[in-house]
């Protein structure tokens, strides 16, 4: 059997029982960059991503990060927040998962991922800012082929009390708000 | 070290311990949110069993009705052992044809920050849900489980005429992987996507 079909049939299951745990699969998401060097899009690490409040008022994100499947996984990572009102910023930690669900779609085949392994999919994190306050950080992957309109690219978050539910579009031609999700299962490059 | 010593240093402890529990405890918050239903003639009331929406790329979106409790320890992080409620959701296509329909139940706090100013605003409202309890503004987000299968968050968010704009009323709401991340507003005139908060 093809390798990737087997490992696709060995994941999908786990991800669509939340409460299971899957021992052996890990999720790493990315806030990415996506340039065109010599005219082919090009998808790395180390982006950034933004979403505004009902005031319109915004938070940027950079970062990265893993986790376990399951409920309350471990998770890893982190990345840097900046506010424009009131104006700061700081750095944030990954402290949980709280849920994860992957979603349909792929890849276009003409991309070029430096990371690898890309997934859709739509992944709750409990995070810590540098200042006190905690939060929730959604990261939302859209892939292009065959993936659902419902799923959007881009993050939204929670800081305190403050919801920034609105995630900022990413749009062509700009190097912001994109997302990567990739699924490694133990043993797999 | 001596019997006694050891003694004495154990009760110590445990005189200790029980001092401190009390304080721990009496900073929880025992929380009730609502989807309330509001009146827009005298006697003004709020009470629960009201609607709220969100909707997801592309125009799909939900219906919420819905109450519950739970109780939040110091410092925001959820108990999922301590939560109650549910309600009804209904998901449409963008053109508002009805693709699913259920209950909800909730499963546990994921977090709890309540915010310092009161909620809603004029007129002076009878409040019918818990006029004992203190009224609060604030943001929640809990995990649910959906009638068909499906997990989601619940995103309950409550503000007062005296909020930062920042904040919004309402609901936002995952259900597997579609995030109906953006709420419905709230209209003058419009008896839904309200929500309300009690502290006991």
């Amino acid at each position: 059997m093809n390798r990737r079909l087997f490992l696709a049939m060995a994941i999908v299951p786990l991800l669509t029982v939340s409460k299971a745990r899957a021992d052996g699969v890990t999720v790493r998401w990315d806030i990415i960059h996506l340039t065109s060097p010599s005219g082919t899009p090009t998808i790395d690490p180390g982006g950034h991503a933004s979403a505004t409040a009902e005031d319109s008022s915004k938070i940027t994100f950079t970062g990265s990060g893993t986790f376990q499947l399951g409920d309350d996984g471990e998770a890893t990572g982190g990345g840097t927040w900046t506010t424009s009102a009131p104006a700061a910023s700081g750095t944030y930690v990954v402290t949980g998962l709280i849920k994860f669900d992957v979603a349909p779609g792929s890849l276009q085949s003409f991309i070029v991922d430096h990371i690898g392994n890309a997934h859709a999919g739509l992944a709750f994190l409990r995070i810590r800012y540098s200042d006190g306050s905690r939060g929730v950080l959604v990261v939302s992957c859209h892939l292009a082929v065959g993936g659902s309109d419902a799923v959007f690219e881009g993050v939204t978050a929670s800081k305190g009390y403050v919801d920034y539910w609105n995630h900022e579009v990413a749009v062509m031609g700009v190097d912001a708000d994109r997302t990567h999700i990739s699924i490694t299962a133990s043993g797999d490059d | 070290m001596k019997p006694a010593k050891t003694l004495a240093l154990g009760l110590s402890i445990i005189l200790m311990m029980t001092a401190a529990a009390p304080i721990v405890f009496a900073q929880a918050d025992h929380v009730r949110w609502d989807i309330i239903s509001v009146n827009f003639a005298p006697p003004f009331t709020t009470s629960a069993g009201g609607i709220a929406s969100a909707l997801a790329g592309g125009g799909s979106h939900i219906t919420f009705t819905g109450s519950g409790t739970f109780v939040a320890p110091a410092g925001g992080d959820g108990s999922s052992s301590a939560t109650t409620g549910g309600g009804t959701w209904t998901t449409y296509t963008s053109g508002g044809v009805v693709t699913g329909t259920g209950i909800y139940e909730v499963t546990g706090l994921v977090r709890w920050d309540p915010a310092p100013f009161p909620p809603g605003g004029p007129p002076p409202r009878t409040d019918l849900i818990d006029p004992t309890a203190q009224r609060s503004t604030g943001l929640a987000v809990l995990r649910i489980s959906y009638s068909d299968g499906e997990r989601g968050i619940l995103v309950v968010a409550c503000e007062g005429v005296t909020s930062p704009p920042s904040m919004f009323e309402g609901v936002t709401a995952s259900k597997g992987f579609i995030d109906y991340k953006s709420p419905a507003a709230p209209v003058g005139g419009v008896d839904a996507n309200r929500t309300l908060f009690h502290i006991e």
